[in-house]
């Protein structure tokens, strides 16, 4: 017996972007050119979801028995691993926790050393698809600058595990502090007053200290392109893979989206300085020791970019991740410091300047880009069942509309 | 028919709240964080079920008088496009007078509006009208929002919830 189509089965087939097909995928690589890397993470989404297969949850002993395969073929001798189990947080990523038991780089079959490690794989789509390959690299890139996990190995076209993953080192720390322990995301996480001053030193030092980092290291990013001083080409690109998501992923459109776009391309600034930009930088992305207020990692580099310092800065200091102190009136950005103080401090530990212009510039562009993700990807995911964290990714839409409205108050206030 | 979508959130809730998070309290922390946002998604639908089809019913009124503007003022500029907006427009009104579409009938004119009203916004970039049309998208936008915002109250993320109007209110307005 033939169904009925109902009211919702129609709003889903009436969805262009629900199972694109190549002429689709093709059309929107063509009117936003972006960076090599980007468009061939962002083609393999669309070309995923084109094919109709539904996310299926790989189970722990398949991600395991990947991880297994991956390691040795790399090492050239057995290994094994044992006390694997899922490790919680974040929005996007899959992650297990395990023991290696091995011999170590050049050692051979015997497994005498045991290392705790952290496999991170992707689910069929994500809110930040991003590149595994690439953030391989910038792990590498930042070893002994500040504190990230050590990379291991990176599966980047999925050879061996069933979506491509990396294997880092595990970090010690906490995300959350037990005096604020509930915030999903650590979207406006609360250190306390105690910890908070201790913390907010390392953070404005290591953004400094990343900003800064000697551009010989760049040779690490090798799918990465490098910007030229005094060229806005590359901001172009990562405006452009920002709408590019926009595209592929929005359920409807928001059509200030295209205002902002419109505006974001015509006045996009040249870089006077390439940094390293983690693209994340913010409360509840770095893991810490409670007892000592030492910040021992910063997560979450799939969204690095080389590009312009103003990026990081509006971020972290961005209203979505602040808190008002318990005097009940200083806005506390990222749980840290009033945004003043913290440029302040940035330009001292940086040397580099901080300019107001470039300031809301990239207001404007992390506002846009939390639409993209909160409104577009974030969305898209749910609705099309894609994800492990299918109900973690439908409830964070809830703050995409009060930051639509803060975007809109700001860009009425600033640009139009 | 004794059985009321409504009930079954209501009990399903009353499960999870009283029995099976209390029980979670030693299971992994992505465990209980998923228990809590199921609670909080059955709750979302628990509070906005009664009101959906009035909800999307005000959407489409809404952006029907908000697209009609937008082809007033491109027409000029983009007659074919301006023409297609009406021709949207029309259908939207149609829908109105259907008795029997549902709300996803209604979202399905207004994302084409929004598709149309974006592709406006694009294609005049550059001309005379550019700022006009930018600033109408703002405000119309900025009038929109508190509804969009209100209706997602449920999930407890808003930081002014107290500035918002009830769902009663949104739900109630311009009545066709």
């Amino acid at each position: 017996m033939t169904q009925e189509k109902t009211a919702i089965d129609h709003l889903k087939a009436s969805d262009p972007r629900g199972a694109p097909d190549e002429a689709f995928i093709e059309s929107i690589r063509a009117r936003y050119p972006t960076e090599k890397e980007v468009d061939l993470v962002l083609s393999g989404k669309m070309r995923r979801r084109g094919s109709g297969q539904p996310y299926v949850q790989p189970r722990l002993e398949e991600l395991v028995e990947g991880a297994v395969k991956l390691i040795e073929s790399d090492l050239g001798y057995e290994v094994s691993i044992t006390d694997a189990k899922w490790l919680s947080g974040g929005a996007s990523k899959l992650q297990v926790l395990f023991t290696l038991n091995w011999s170590g780089f050049g050692g051979a079959a015997g497994q005498t050393e045991s290392t705790r490690l952290v496999l991170r794989t992707e689910p069929a789509a994500s809110i930040t698809e991003s590149s595994r390959r690439r953030e391989f690299q910038v792990l590498r890139a930042v070893e002994g600058v500040l504190p990230a996990p050590r990379p291991y190995w990176v599966d980047a076209a999925s050879e061996y595990l069933p979506y491509p993953g990396i294997i880092y080192e595990f970090c010690r720390g906490v995300a959350k502090p037990s005096v604020d322990p509930g915030k999903v995301s650590g979207l406006g996480q609360n250190y306390g007053p105690e910890l908070r001053p201790r913390l907010a030193s390392q953070f404005v030092d290591m953004l400094a200290a990343l900003h800064t980092i000697d551009p010989e290291r760049f040779t690490h990013l090798e799918n990465f392109e490098i910007p030229r001083t005094g060229s806005n080409e590359a901001v172009i690109k990562q405006v452009n893979a920002m709408r590019r998501v926009w595209e592929e992923d929005r359920l409807e459109d928001e059509p200030i989206m295209e205002v902002v776009y419109q505006w974001l391309i015509r006045n996009a600034p040249p870089i006077d300085h390439v940094s390293l930009v983690h693209g994340d930088y913010r409360n509840g992305n770095f893991l810490f020791d409670e007892a000592t207020g030492e910040i021992t990692t910063w997560l979450d580099w799939e969204g690095a970019v080389l590009g312009d310092r103003h990026r990081d800065l509006t971020y972290a200091t961005m209203r979505s991740f602040a808190h008002v102190a318990e005097d009940g009136k200083t806005l506390l950005s990222s749980g840290m410091m009033p945004t003043d103080e913290m440029f302040a401090a940035y330009e001292k530990a940086s040397g580099l300047k901080v300019d107001p212009e470039r300031l809301i510039y990239y207001t404007i562009f992390n506002m846009y880009i939390l639409m993209v993700l909160i409104l577009g990807a974030a969305a898209r995911c749910s609705f099309g069942g894609q994800t492990h964290q299918d109900v973690l990714t439908n409830y964070l839409t809830g703050v995409g509309y009060p930051t639509l409205a803060e975007m809109c108050d700001y860009f009425e206030m600033h640009a139009i | 028919m004794i059985q009321l979508t409504d009930t079954q959130l209501q009990v399903a809730l009353r499960a999870l709240n009283d029995v099976i998070a209390p029980a979670l309290q030693e299971s992994d922390s992505h465990v209980i964080e998923q228990a809590h946002l199921v609670i909080a998604t059955l709750e979302f639908a628990k509070q906005r079920l009664p009101h959906t089809r009035r909800f999307y019913r005000q959407e489409l009124l809404y952006f029907i008088d908000y697209a009609s503007e937008v082809a007033a003022l491109v027409a000029a500029e983009a007659d074919i496009l301006a023409e297609e907006i009406s021709d949207q427009c029309r259908i939207g009104q149609e829908e109105l007078q259907r008795p029997e579409a549902e709300a996803e009938d209604y979202v399905i004119v207004v994302r084409r509006l929004r598709e149309l009203i974006s592709s406006a916004v694009e294609r005049t970039a550059g001309s005379a009208i550019e700022a006009e049309l930018s600033r109408l998208v703002l405000e119309r936008l900025k009038r929109f929002l508190p509804h969009q915002r209100t209706w997602l109250l449920p999930f407890g993320l808003d930081p002014a919830p107290d500035d918002l109007p009830a769902v009663d209110q949104i739900v109630e307005l311009q009545q066709s």
